[in-house]
């Protein structure tokens, strides 16, 4: 699981990222800093890197 | 490479005014600062930079009386700071607009002359630097909470930005205000807020900056979002942001 630090927009499921993947409309979700995600896709290590999440309960939920 | 050339002013903002159909002259000169420096037994005169980047700004127009016009937009700035936007490459997502770093206006002059309209014309002194801004939202009108396309830069920066907004109108319909925000992004999926500027809620414009230090990734985007609930809002803005290369 992770905790938002900065304001986020990510994609709202793995279904979501699949089909952003696919360039098809797909569903955001805008996160406030201090909410929990549950869900982070392939690649958004970068969240991590830059402080915008925190990584707590080793990732997972 | 390309030309451009009138045709493709196609947004003037000034503190969120929007003043294209009214302008005929615009300039923006920038000037280094020199001092002589010519001592005895020198043959040729000297000059010397001081390091300093001076900035003159003109505009010409016609008169409008208008709400929201020429006149309204540059009538009660004497001695102010403005916010100024100039679309030289058109009002395309992805070209550069310049945009003016809170110069101060000295001048508001009306023009009349036989035979002629009459003219309203300002001149600004500088405040600070012309930032040369990538458009990531063109002026238009907008409705339901959405974001624009994601725009790619060449990399990531580390020396921080400026974000401009210019708003020439807001229908709330029962929304209590509309935030937009620049976002940015290291892969085009994920989104973290750079700037969120402060909620509009009628005619705005504002500057923001990015402190050096921290990362700005290399795709940038707009999003903008209603707070509170009704119908039929619109917000009509303009969005850019000028990277300070590393």
């Amino acid at each position: 699981m992770w905790i938002a630090r900065t304001g986020l927009s990510v994609p709202d499921g793995p279904e979501e990222y699949a089909k952003q993947k696919r360039k098809q409309p797909y569903r955001e979700r805008h996160v406030q800093p201090g909410e929990r995600i549950a869900y982070l896709p392939k690649g958004s290590e970068w969240l991590i890197e830059q402080g915008h999440v925190e990584e707590v309960n080793d990732g997972k939920v | 490479m390309a030309k451009y050339s009138s045709k493709d002013i196609e947004f003037f903002l000034v503190n969120g005014y929007s003043i294209v159909g009214l302008e005929t002259d615009f300039e923006v000169s920038r000037r280094r600062i020199t001092r002589e420096t010519t001592v005895l037994s020198d043959t040729y005169e000297q000059h010397e930079d001081v390091g300093i980047t001076g900035m003159d700004v003109s505009q010409d127009g016609f008169y409008d009386d208008a709400a929201g016009s020429s006149n309204a937009a540059l009538v009660a700035n004497g001695g102010a700071e403005v916010i100024l936007s100039v679309a030289f490459e058109g009002n395309t997502e992805g070209q550069k607009c310049v945009c003016l770093e809170g110069p101060v206006q000295t001048s508001y002059q009306r023009g009349i002359a036989v035979k002629e309209f009459h003219r309203a014309s300002a001149e600004y002194m500088a405040n600070g630097e012309v930032e040369d801004c990538l458009i990531l939202a063109d002026l238009e009108a907008r409705v339901a909470d959405s974001n624009t396309s994601s725009q790619e830069e060449a990399a990531s920066s580390t020396s921080g930005a400026s974000g401009y907004l210019q708003v020439t109108n807001v229908t709330l319909g029962g929304y209590t205000n509309c935030v937009v925000k620049i976002q940015h992004s290291a892969n085009d999926i994920d989104w973290a807020d750079l700037i969120t500027f402060t909620a509009a809620t009628d005619r705005t414009a504002e500057r923001v900056e990015v402190a050096a230090a921290i990362t700005i990734n290399k795709y940038l985007r707009v999003l903008w979002a209603w707070t509170g609930a009704g119908a039929a809002q619109s917000i009509t803005f303009m969005a850019a942001m000028y990277r300070i290369p590393d």
